[in-house]
């Protein structure tokens, strides 16, 4: 009786035009079960993240996890360091299925990045020894006062102050043992301190520091290695990096959530967030609240030290924009250098090394 | 009592020229066109520019293939003349005069048209921009703005809506930017009425009691308090009080006999500086009103033919713009202090 009425449907339904015109997205029912109205409001809600089925763990060499072959292509997948979404070059948990932040409805698609060397701190870049990507680079341990760049305004006290601050930001960076190592890159620092003001002009002093990551290039003329066994390589190109910069207005909208308690902001790529102060970062539009979150015309503080970091920012770089896409898209390999200087972007307490530079008696980083 | 009824027809005839139906006319109906096309009128293809010596035939003209014959008298074809152009819309300036369709009448090429709208309850609060003005200032503005929308809510075009939910956005504006340098104190103001379309199956509609509000935009009608710029292009039928900007689809009204704009260039005027420079402590005066309705919907092209719908929003906002007495209307918010 059924295989004739499936004969039936067939015969007649799949073909007729009338059915054929049905158009797909307007469903027939709300999803709230009511009756259908066409003036009703409608339920879009996007399907919740099924359970998915990846690649296994074979083994662990020398605290570096290896992973099962994935069955398609991209750098993610073939550093084996991953759980890969079977049937796709996803790894778990990355791209368009990263987690939320808590609360909002905002992926964080950097988190495959980061909770690998959260979970693998020990972890080491995979390859043959005496290649460019394994040979240690050389680290400076401090910043230099030679590549410090301030504003011929700035007071002698205040340039000595925010390269303290800055130092001491560096030295808490560099503590990620994968950045100790330093494999296949050099790490070095340099600051730019200059005047800032808000909207008020109430002023403040700010630096910039960037870390730059210059790749190691072993083979090329004017390589060198030191006592230590440590490459220093000319540099080529545009280098991957993190910068560091302290009262900055925040450009671009409040911060969007927190990451394992730091907040992240997007600038215009994901950023690390503190705000050491009580002032809020954005306003809204119009006096009596409404409309859009502006930047806050008064968010410096007058009755600070001009030192005193109200707002910092940390913001990972890569060398090339297809790096940057493939983080995004969880197509990066963690243990490459833009993978790596993600996890050192979001690694540290970034609160309480703020709280630890500033002036006694300040606010607490938020 | 019938005497009282004549002589307020009459008094309307006066008035408008004899535009407004002393006898409401039941209903819809297709009026012939008397208006003769001109002579030199040739059919054309969309986008062909007409050989030298003759015009095109436009589709409202009798004889384009495209041609239907509009639903009011003197719409259409028959539009009466405005300087060298027609004033399509004022048929619609007639209707919101003296409404004479049912609120709830339905036609249908508008789905959704006889739907009740829901439209925002006061009393309206106004968004106060972060600018130079004091408070006292800005309370002032606030209560004129709210008074202006409430007046406008309960007009005949916005007061219960069919097809068309409406809500007013107030904006104290302000003068000058917060922490910016000094700016004339001039208080400056804008109200948006927002008309949004109810359609079945379109945009996202929800019920509000028995009415519907739609958050599909259409149209809007703005009202901008002591304008900064009052590009008013072909201007016609101006007054003491006032003018219309057939172009720009707008009208000016200002306070005081002198003139509020000047002429720029042919068929533009401009602000004249001199309204918001005299007077210390003048800044929260309000001299001048500017009504501009735009946007659109699925009908917008048959104003041309007459064929538009009064209870369209569009429809409805034109009306507001037209049937509405904005000088009276300026005066008494301005005498709020």
């Amino acid at each position: 009786m059924r295989l004739v009425v499936a004969a039936a449907i067939l015969a007649t339904g799949w073909a007729s035009p009338a059915l054929a015109q049905v158009p797909a997205t307007i469903p027939d029912r709300p999803q709230t079960g009511a009756a259908y109205d066409p003036y009703g409001r409608w339920e879009v809600r996007a399907p919740e993240d099924q359970p998915v089925e990846t690649t296994r763990l074979l083994r662990v060499e020398d605290g570096t996890p290896f992973y099962e072959k994935g069955d398609y292509d991209s750098p993610a997948v073939e550093s084996r360091l991953l759980p890969i979404i079977k049937g796709s070059n996803l790894p778990a948990r990355a791209g368009p299925k990263s987690p939320y932040l808590p609360g909002t409805d905002l992926r964080f698609a950097y988190h495959y990045l980061i909770d690998f060397w959260r979970s693998w701190p020990q972890a080491k870049v995979r390859g043959a020894p005496g290649e460019s990507r394994t040979a240690a680079g050389a680290v400076a341990p401090r910043l230099a006062r030679t590549s410090v760049f301030a504003d011929p305004g700035l007071p002698k006290a205040a340039v000595d102050t925010l390269f303290a601050q800055a130092d001491a930001l560096y030295q808490a960076v560099l503590k990620m043992p994968a950045l100790q190592r330093a494999q296949g890159m050099t790490l070095r620092g340099s600051v730019w301190m200059t005047r800032r003001k808000d909207v008020a002009g109430v002023e403040v002093y700010s630096f910039r520091l960037v870390i730059g990551a210059p790749a190691l290039r072993i083979g090329a003329p004017g390589a060198t290695q030191g006592s230590d066994g440590r490459w220093r390589t000319p540099e080529q190109g545009h280098n991957a990096g993190i910068a560091i910069t302290s009262n900055i207005p925040l450009r671009g909208g409040p911060a969007w959530g927190r990451y394992h308690g730091t907040q992240v902001a997007f600038l215009p790529d994901f950023a690390a967030l503190v705000v050491a102060g009580d002032r809020p970062t954005h306003v809204s539009e119009f006096r009596g609240g409404g409309g859009k979150q502006v930047e806050n015309p008064r968010f410096f503080d007058p009755a600070r030290p001009k030192t005193d970091i109200q707002i910092l920012t940390v913001e990972p770089g890569a060398s090339n924009p297809v790096d940057a896409r493939y983080a995004r898209q969880g197509s990066l390999s963690p243990d490459s250098i833009h993978g790596r200087l993600i996890a050192a972007s979001f690694l540290p307490d970034w609160r309480a090394l703020v709280d630890g530079v500033n002036s006694p008696g300040a606010p607490r980083a938020r | 009592m019938k005497t009282l009824a004549l002589s307020a027809a009459l008094l309307l005839l006066v008035q408008d020229g004899g535009l407004t139906p002393v006898q409401p006319p039941q209903g819809l109906r297709e009026h012939p066109v008397r208006t003769p096309v001109p002579p030199n009128a040739v059919a054309l293809s969309a986008g062909v520019a007409p050989p030298p010596g003759s015009v095109a035939l436009e589709p409202n003209m009798p004889g384009h293939r495209r041609f239907r014959p509009p639903l009011f008298p003197d719409a259409g074809w028959d539009s009466p003349m405005a300087g060298a152009t027609k004033d399509y819309a004022a048929y619609l300036g007639v209707y919101w005069r003296a409404p004479y369709l049912a609120p709830a009448s339905a036609m249908a090429a508008y789905p959704g048209l006889e739907v009740p709208g829901w439209t925002a309850p006061g009393p309206y609060r106004a968004d106060i921009a972060r600018s130079q003005a004091r408070p006292d200032e800005e309370a002032l503005f606030e209560r004129r703005m709210a008074f202006l929308a409430e007046r406008v809510m309960a007009s005949a075009p916005f007061r219960d809506p069919h097809g068309t939910s409406i809500e007013p956005e107030l904006l104290v504006e302000g003068y000058g930017k917060e922490f910016g340098p000094r700016a004339q104190p001039v208080m400056r103001g804008a109200i948006t009425f927002r008309l949004n379309v109810i359609q079945p199956n379109t945009g996202s509609n929800e019920r509000i009691g028995s009415r519907v509000r739609s958050h599909q935009p259409a149209v809007w009608l703005k009202l901008w308090l002591n304008p900064s710029f009052a590009n008013c292009e072909l201007p016609h039928g101006q007054t003491a009080r006032g003018v219309r900007c057939l172009q720009s689809r707008a009208r000016l009204a200002w306070r005081g006999a002198k003139p509020a704009v000047r002429p720029l260039a042919a068929g533009l005027l401009g602000l004249d500086p001199a309204l918001y420079a005299t007077g210390a402590g003048a800044a929260a005066d309000l001299r001048m009103i500017k009504v501009e309705y735009g946007g659109g919907t699925a009908m917008t092209s048959e104003l041309g033919r007459g064929r538009l719908h009064p209870h369209d929003p569009l429809g409805r906002a034109i009306g507001a713009c037209l049937a509405l007495d904005w000088p009276a209307l300026l005066d008494q918010a301005a005498a709020i202090g």
